[in-house]
């Protein structure tokens, strides 16, 4: 691979637009025009100066309107544009596809967008009844399993073969409430405790609702992804490793190991020439609090089963071994829909900016944000640094 | 691996074009197949008679080997299977509303492959008793005028009509 090739691009701007709890989102175009200019802005860049433009598929609108539609829309002229999909997609994916075609010679300074507007358009129960059709219509749906029921049965298996305990599971809820109240824009408020946590209102055994992500009406994500590092406050994309292993949860060669996940992981961190040990936080998509533990298993922050142990005594927390989720996460700031990996991303680069006020951690200089689609099926990293 | 040449394998010479015709081909539905049978109350599951693995979800060919429809036989499997994981589940959505506090459970099927299915007979919602790895045998329920296949643990009644 030529050094042109390889060379690592850079997110020069960033936007995220907040609906907050409860209230009505705004119109799928409004969204996706308030990130635009929102990231174009951050950058310091003119949107002449935009040649590409990759747009996210929402979930229940994959295609509300394609990607030259919304680059239409915007009034961008001659562009490259590009979509990703619905579908099983870890919603990271967009950074890799913007790289790819900066690296292929197609755009130079990519507009990459996200919005959702879902529990808005179809009310909560609306969006739960949408998820559930996330399982497979043929085999899975007629057994009722909610998305909660996915991560439930990798949780009580790992209960099971490792003695993982609720209390630990619960810890994770509790470290990231924590960062989410430290975020203004954090849909909840007050602290949770284990006890709390382990309490609370059984959604799908043995998982409570506490342990699980919110449902939020909407939200939006913009960035610019270019060639060239545009100022300091540029972040450089130094590696994005993507990989997936099965679909229906019945096919999981486990329920509590992943290799693909591993697999990602280290082409990620083997693009950007480092390891976990140089990583200064994670951000990790966080629908329910096995997730954590068995991403800290599966990328090799711990040993198979050692996740629990991993995550008490604050662990996750700023200023613990690894931050986890200094936004807040799904759990604890918001879940708009398919954009909440690219919350993360957001938070990533304020992170590395030294942007991010009360819960800025101490010389964060490389990130990991993570991304999933379905239940851990596909999984995609990026591994974020300082420019 | 057999016929692969007839599937246009990347080496194997020129690409074949072959017209597909779903009337002359018995597995052409799998699913309405496997469903067709859970209405008359059998289990039918796929087996490769070319590497010898059972499959599923039913598919058009064997995910092991890739041996083409032709290899695959449709089998009674016996019955038998391990509880691999298992959640209550207390809010049930939709139809399912109704049926809350259910089980969903990932079942080991004694031939290998794993399914996605019901454990019913318990007292859910109080699940003493039921655990991992526990001894599941296969039944039938009937819901919203629909034969689906589920699983009880083993020595008590098989799930029967309801």
């Amino acid at each position: 691979m030529s050094a042109a090739r390889s060379a690592p691009v850079h997110i020069a701007g960033a936007a995220q637009e907040i609906v907050g709890r409860g209230r009505p989102a705004p119109a799928y175009r409004n969204l996706l025009a308030a990130a635009a200019t929102g990231a174009v802005a951050d950058a310091g860049l003119d949107r002449s100066d935009v040649d590409g433009l990759v747009l996210s598929s929402s979930i229940p609108q994959p295609f509300e309107c394609n990607p030259a539609e919304v680059a239409e829309y915007l009034g961008l002229g001659t562009v490259y544009t590009a979509m990703a999909p619905y579908g099983g997609r870890p919603a990271t994916d967009v950074l890799h596809i913007a790289r790819s075609a900066i690296h292929a010679g197609l755009a130079s300074t990519v507009l990459v967008l996200s919005a959702d507007t879902f529990a808005t358009t179809l009310g909560l129960e609306g969006a739960i009844e949408l998820y559930m059709k996330s399982f497979d219509a043929v085999y899975e749906r007629p057994f009722g399993p909610l998305i909660p029921t996915a991560f439930a049965l990798m949780t009580a298996r790992h209960i099971h073969d490792h003695g993982t305990t609720l209390e630990q599971l619960a810890q994770v809820a509790v470290s990231i409430r924590r960062h989410g109240l430290l975020n203004p824009h954090a849909e909840v408020t007050g602290e949770l405790t284990v006890a709390g946590v382990v309490a609370d209102t059984v959604v799908s055994t043995p998982l409570t609702r506490s342990m699980l992500a919110l449902i939020s009406t909407g939200g939006a994500q913009g960035f610019v992804v270019s060639r060239e590092r545009v100022d300091a406050r540029s972040v450089t994309l130094l590696g994005y490793g993507e990989a997936s292993a099965f679909m229906s949860l019945s096919q999981a060669p486990s329920l509590t190991h992943f290799p693909h996940i591993r697999q990602a992981g280290d082409l990620a961190l083997r693009q950007a020439g480092v390891t976990l040990a140089d990583l200064d936080f994670a951000q990790f998509y966080d629908p329910a609090t096995i997730v954590p533990l068995i991403l800290l298993e599966s990328l090799g922050f711990c040993g198979p089963g050692e996740g629990g142990a991993f995550v008490e005594d604050g662990a996750l927390e700023i200023g613990g071994r690894l931050p986890v989720n200094t936004h807040g996460g799904t759990l604890a700031f918001r879940h708009p829909g398919m954009g909440a990996a690219l919350d993360s991303v957001v938070e990533a680069v304020t992170q590395l900016r030294g942007e991010a006020g009360a819960r800025q951690g101490p010389d964060a200089r490389l990130g990991l944000v993570h991304g999933q689609g379905s239940w851990l099926a596909t999984n995609g990293f990026a591994v974020l640094g300082r420019s | 691996m057999s016929d692969s040449g007839a599937t246009g394998t990347p080496g194997a010479g020129p690409a074949v074009s072959r017209t597909v015709d779903p009337a002359a081909d018995p597995a052409a539905d799998v699913a309405a197949f496997f469903w067709d049978g859970c209405a008359r109350r059998e289990f039918w599951l796929q087996h490769c008679t070319s590497c010898d693995a059972w499959q599923f979800y039913p598919r058009s060919l064997c995910a092991h080997c890739w041996a083409p429809t032709g290899a695959l036989e449709w089998r009674r499997p016996g019955g038998g299977a391990v509880l691999q994981s298992f959640s209550v589940v207390h809010r049930g959505s939709g139809a399912f509303a109704e049926h809350a506090p259910y089980v969903v459970a990932l079942v080991r099927l004694d031939e290998g492959p794993v399914m996605m299915s019901n454990v019913v007979g318990d007292v859910v919602g109080d699940v003493v008793g039921l655990a991992i790895g526990a001894r599941l045998e296969l039944g039938f329920a009937e819901r919203a005028g629909r034969v689906v296949p589920v699983f009880a643990r083993a020595g008590e009644p098989a799930p029967g009509p309801s």
